[in-house]
């Protein structure tokens, strides 16, 4: 039995229209509306009219919006109940910072939607197509499977299509390889696997060249690259560490602030106070427990992150990654342009026999060769062209040859590079003679060499072909292993039998490629950027590993990894993209325990595998990439980071970061940043929730005691949402900690809301807090002449200069808290308050806000606040030193503790 | 071999793709027997069917399967008709397509393969081809299991009837939670479900191999924690390039319409690939 075919490419052309239900005249109107009705339009965007409001409402329904939403209802209520007390005010600021951190959090996720766009560009809008035997222009998303389109220079391919007829037809499939060298398309049927095949026209790629015809065999998001589309719009980004610790962190306070809140208010009830008590009680405790400003503050100091990263050259997209790139355990790198420099230099020239460096005379031989092959075009500011090529052109004029026209005039021919032989050739004349040349690597030129003949020597006929080979291709392993990419030429003479010229206009070396001669290698470096081995030691020494993902082969992948310190010097440890299509993820997931980090020979779609098996390995991974197909493993990857210069626009909206300078440097400097903005979370998420108590606790002394709550609502905002958003910027923009790069990543991806921050807070400093502004308030009070369990009105004087200096000192002792923050065992001021800036504005207007509140008429209005004597004053800054002391003598014994 | 496949030819375009697959799999799973079943239903006159059966049939014999083909009047509805002449029973394989209903109602709802779906009197294939260039031959099959407690066992034959051309499988376990839970749900777990996934599909895997012994494919698993399962097969498709999903449909899920018929609807609307909907008796 024969082989029965597996897809359309293995169809002989003539045979294509009736496996696809179709004729070589096209299809019926009939015809193209059943199908058009069953596989839908030829665009890869899903209908979803719902998408965007899903988005909204998501960010609508999160815990905390739903508390905030929550609290201002429960003002607006108080406010419908006893308009007297100006609730309304309130419930409008609460409902206003919902609204903002919700609408903050949707036009994030919009953004996502740019990729597409930019996706839709590779498609073409009209597209002529044979239908009924007429050929007419249609609309691109009319297009259906078995339409016959026409193919021309220049235009952009609607869908997968299979090749009937072909004219020198070369097409550029660079949005799905990453290659631009244009590739040849025939019509003649193909054992490969359907996307390795030549006789497909992918969609979204270009016809560079010639003219042809193919039948649509996919559309929409059923071709390649629509697939591509789709996945870069449907993969979830996984919730990044920071976000699953800030939704940690505001389920614990929204449960102590509802339980709390709830468990007074039926105790008021239960005990016979009236229900507007109740309420004002409950509202109290709610607003007291949630840290409004919290998440204000959290976006604020993610923009300023975002904004330092970008003077090192790291733009963010995604304001979340600022602080998850400092959790990363993985950072998978590209090699080219990346860890290396892309300036491609010939450095070697060597003898394909003995493994010598070639003389002068022979180097400008061999270079003369590999120049054939090649395709430069002059322009004003230097050569253009392929880099490989435009390298080899560059070495012939560094050889003495002044101008590249008379060697350019020799060139008959040029074949292009051909990505599945992974070779290009080209046809030159020299004294009389033809000569067709071919460069590309070792493996794909081996099988066609019949004879090894350095330049300037002569062949060897009494040792075995195989055997010659064999000791050619452990020099090449050897050049190889020094981290150059070796280039193999080979030529031969074209005999006077030969017509090359059928090869020529077929445009085809495949007639030609037949007993060739060995000539020699090329060496070629790209340069390491002199900061990677030190950036690369940095992420070592961070407790991140580096993994390297390139094309080339495994020997320079390895040598360059070596030397960017990724892996030790001699390690061979590696994956070959051959190898890695074999495994599991599960498989693959034990490779990468077992330490390879060299992924070599590899294509961009299997990056996607490498993200998936170390996500299976629960590793936060930074991926980087530039090309369309990169755009899925950018979006599956914790964080996707495009490069800036060489990146599509698909690669750069569907990444997280984008490298302006494509320097591996760049992401370990976003590193350090990234984790120095965790660090200062952690340090005014301590800070803000230090005031919670001394808010909290005068409501529940107004429950369980007869006495008058110490603050109101709209003092508590006021710390809340005003003076404390400063200070707490302030925090968010102390620099790194020297020893931020030498701790493991995980300690940057947990514990924001630690039991020991909560403990610190509430059970030490917020008690210190409470206690002395407690202290001030009933002292007030009591020199007013107040008797306990006496009532007080609302707008007494006394009642509203006690409420006062409650608010002053704790403002006050907020500044001592602050100094205290800014380090975990040393005292804050040890690193001077005039080195950050924002942290001494911070101070001054807690300064005077304190003052203000008791002393400036507008304000006492709004607040409800009285003056006190200036030595009561003087009592609530003793507060501040107060607080600060006890601190510092906490860390002190702390630090002993520790040494001892 | 007892195993019948029978081919529900509606004369379509889907049904001419679906025929592929039919005969595919009478290849290798009916001993090279299949029958194409057509019901005149005035959609096209027999003249017309007979044309397009006679094309299958040679496609047939290129690929050395032998086609019978019925042409039958209709004799009240075509589910009617149908059930008539298909035999019943459990060696009973009918093959149908799943095309988009009038009225925009779906490529399964209200459908005539719906119906044979819920007569539970022999197994079903409802097959949506939006890859023709396959040639209804799969290279990487997508198989999601809901965690059947009976294992692989109905499913078995479904996936015998598709692996001549499969070369990767991949076994997929979606652990849902609910939308809330889903959002707020602990790092600990979420390992948990998933680590009870891979428990489910390493069992299955093991199943697999035993029953299938010599089958040249790569035998790959993936366990996703989500809260929309339709969503998550979809991604896990484009993923791997999957060139057809295998998706069974339990009777409970049928029973349970609102919520699970709209997930198979999604998965068959917005699939990248073809999908085949199973369901055995």
């Amino acid at each position: 039995m024969n082989k029965q075919p597996a897809h359309i490419g293995q169809i002989p052309p003539e045979q294509v229209h009736a496996y696809l239900h179709t004729r070589p005249e096209g299809l019926a109107l009939s015809e193209v509306t059943e199908r058009l009705i069953h596989v839908g339009k030829n665009q890869f965007e899903l209908n979803d009219p719902w998408k965007l409001m899903r988005s909204l409402g998501r960010q609508f329904t999160n815990f905390f919006a739903v508390l905030l939403f929550f609290s201002a209802g429960i003002c607006f209520i108080a406010h419908r109940i006893n308009p007297a007390e100006d609730m309304g005010l309130l419930g409008w600021a609460v409902f206003g910072v919902a609204i903002f951190n919700a609408l903050f959090g949707f036009f994030q996720e919009y953004r996502a939607e740019k990729a597409m766009e930019a996706l839709k560009q590779f498609l073409p809008n009209l597209v002529e197509v044979c239908r009924q035997n007429k050929i007419d222009k249609i609309a691109a998303t009319e297009i259906v499977p078995g339409d016959v389109i026409i193919l021309m220079e220049g235009c952009k391919i609607p869908a997968d299509v299979r090749i009937v007829e072909s004219e020198s037809l070369m097409v550029n499939n660079s949005p799905l390889t990453g290659e631009s060298a244009a590739i040849r398309l025939s019509s003649q049927a193909s054992d490969r696997p359907l996307e390795e095949c030549q006789n497909i026209g992918f969609a979204g790629c270009t016809v560079v060249k010639g003219t042809g015809r193919g039948v649509v065999f996919a559309t929409g998001l059923r071709t390649f690259f629509g697939r591509i589309a789709n996945l870069s719009q449907a993969t979830r980004s996984s919730s990044s560490p920071l976000e699953r610790e800030i939704s940690h962190m505001v389920r614990v306070l929204t449960i102590i602030a509802c339980t709390m809140g709830t468990g007074f208010f039926l105790y008021g009830m239960l005990t016979g106070k009236p229900l507007w008590m109740n309420l004002v009680f409950m509202m109290g405790i709610i607003v007291a427990n949630v840290p409004e400003g919290l998440l204000p503050t959290l976006t604020l100091a993610l923009a300023m992150g975002s904004l330092r990263m970008a003077r090192k050259n790291v733009l963010v997209t995604s304001l979340n990654a600022v602080a998850s790139l400092g959790a990363v355990h993985v950072v998978c790198t590209d090699k080219t342009g990346t860890l290396t420099e892309n300036k491609l230099t010939v450095t070697r020239m060597i003898n394909p026999r003995s493994g010598e460096t070639l003389t002068k005379e022979q180097e400008l031989e061999l270079a003369t060769l590999a120049f054939c092959t090649s395709d430069v075009r002059q322009a004003a500011d230097g050569l253009l062209g392929d880099p490989l090529d435009v390298a080899m052109a560059e070495n012939l004029l560094r050889l003495g040859l002044g101008d590249l026209t008379d060697a350019r005039r020799d060139i008959i021919c040029h074949f292009a590079f051909d990505v599945e032989k992974r070779r290009s050739a080209g046809i030159a004349r020299s004294k009389g003679s033809r000569f067709f040349v071919v460069k590309g690597a070792f493996e794909a030129i081996r099988p066609l060499v019949s004879g090894v003949e350095p330049i300037g020597g002569s062949a060897v006929h009494d040792i075995p072909l195989p055997r010659q080979l064999a000791e050619s291709e452990q020099i090449m392993q050897q050049l190889a292993a020094q981290g150059l990419r070796v280039i193999t030429i080979a030529y031969r003479l074209i005999s006077g039998d030969e017509d090359p010229d059928k090869a020529m206009a077929d445009e085809s070396a495949a007639a030609l490629e037949h007993d060739l001669i060995l000539a020699g290698f090329i060496g070629i470096e790209d340069p390491i950027r002199p900061e990677v081995p030190q950036a690369v030691a940095k992420c070592h020494g961070a407790g991140i590993d580096v993994i390297m993902i390139t094309g080339d082969h495994p020997a320079t992948a390895l040598a360059i990894a070596a030397k960017a310190g990724i892996v030790a010097p001699g390690d061979t440890a590696h994956l070959t993209g051959e190898a890695l299509n074999q495994l599991t993820i599960a498989d693959l997931s034990k490779q990468l325990q077992q330490g390879v980090r060299i992924f070599a020979r590899t294509t961009p779609e299997q990056k996607m595998k490498i993200v998936t098996a170390l996500k299976y390995m629960d590793r936060v991974v930074a991926m980087t990439g530039d090309g369309v197909n990169d755009a899925p493993a950018l979006r599956a990857a914790d964080i996707g980071i495009a490069m800036g210069k060489q990146g599509t626009d698909v690669a750069r909206e569907s990444a997280h970061l984008i490298l302006l300078d494509d320097n591996f440097a760049a992401i370990v400097d976003g590193i350090e940043e990234g984790r120095t903005v965790f660090e200062n979370m952690k340090k005014f998420t301590s800070y803000v929730l230090v005031h919670n108590v001394p808010e909290i606790l005068p409501y529940l002394l107004y429950i369980v005691l007869p006495v008058p709550p110490a603050l109101n609502i709209m003092q508590i905002l006021l710390i809340d949402l005003g003076t404390d958003i400063i200070p707490s910027m302030g925090l968010g923009q102390e620099p790194a900690d020297s020893e931020v790069m030498k701790k493991r990543p995980d300690k940057f991806s947990q514990q924001l809301l630690t039991p020991k921050l909560v403990m610190r807070s509430y059970c030490f400093l917020g008690i210190i807090e409470a206690i002395w502004s407690l202290f001030l308030f009933f002292y007030v009070l009591v020199s007013g002449g107040w008797q306990y369990g006496t009532p007080l009105a609302a707008s007494s004087p006394l009642y509203q200069s006690a409420t006062g200096i409650t608010l002053a000192t704790i403002i006050l002792m907020q500044i001592g808290n602050l100094v205290g923050r800014r380090y975990e065992q040393r005292s804050g001021l040890d690193r001077g308050l005039l080195t950050n800036r924002l942290l001494l504005a911070g101070i001054l207007v807690q300064i005077l806000f304190s003052w203000a509140t008791l002393y400036f008429q507008p304000l006492q209005k709004i607040l409800r606040t009285g003056p006190v004597e200036p030595a009561v004053y003087g009592l609530a800054w003793l507060g501040v030193v107060l607080i600060f002391g006890i601190d510092y003598l906490r860390k002190l014994l702390f630090t002993r503790g520790q040494v001892c | 071999m007892d195993r019948r496949i029978i081919l529900a030819y509606d004369g379509s375009i889907n049904a001419d793709w679906v025929a592929r697959y039919a005969i595919q799999s009478a290849g290798t799973f009916s001993g090279g027997q299949l029958t194409l079943l057509h019901v005149l239903d005035g959609t096209f006159t027999r003249r017309r069917i007979k044309e397009k059966i006679a094309a299958i049939v040679t496609e047939g014999e290129q690929r050395c399967v032998s086609c019978q083909h019925l042409i039958v009047e209709q004799a009240g509805d075509v589910y009617s008709t149908l059930l008539q002449t298909i035999p019943s029973g459990e060696q009973s394989y009918c093959l149908c397509g799943a095309r988009i209903a009038p009225r925009g109602r779906g490529f399964l709802t209200g459908t005539v393969s719906e119906k044979l779906f819920r007569c539970q009197r022999f197994n079903v294939m409802a097959i949506r081809v939006v890859s023709p260039g396959l040639l209804g031959c799969p290279s990487t099959l997508l198989f999601p299991l809901a965690g059947h407690p009976r294992g692989f066992r109905t499913a078995m034959p479904f996936l015998q009837m598709t692996a001549a051309s499969v070369k990767k499988l991949y076994l997929l376990r979606v652990m849902t939670a609910n939308p809330i839970h889903f959002r707020y749900i602990s790092a600990t777990a979420a390992q948990r479900k998933i680590a009870e996934g891979y428990e489910y599909l390493n069992r299955v895997a093991g199943e697999i191999r035993k029953q299938t012994p010599g089958v040249p494919w790569r035998l790959d698993s993936s366990v996703i924690l989500s809260d929309d399962w339709a969503k998550e097969i979809l991604i896990q498709a484009g993923k791997i390039n999957a060139s057809m999903i295998l998706l069974g449909a339990t009777e409970r899920n049928l029973t349970s319409r609102f919520f699970y018929g709209n997930k198979l609807e999604q998965i068959l609307r917005d699939t990248s690939c073809d999908v085949g909907i199973y369901q055995s008796i």
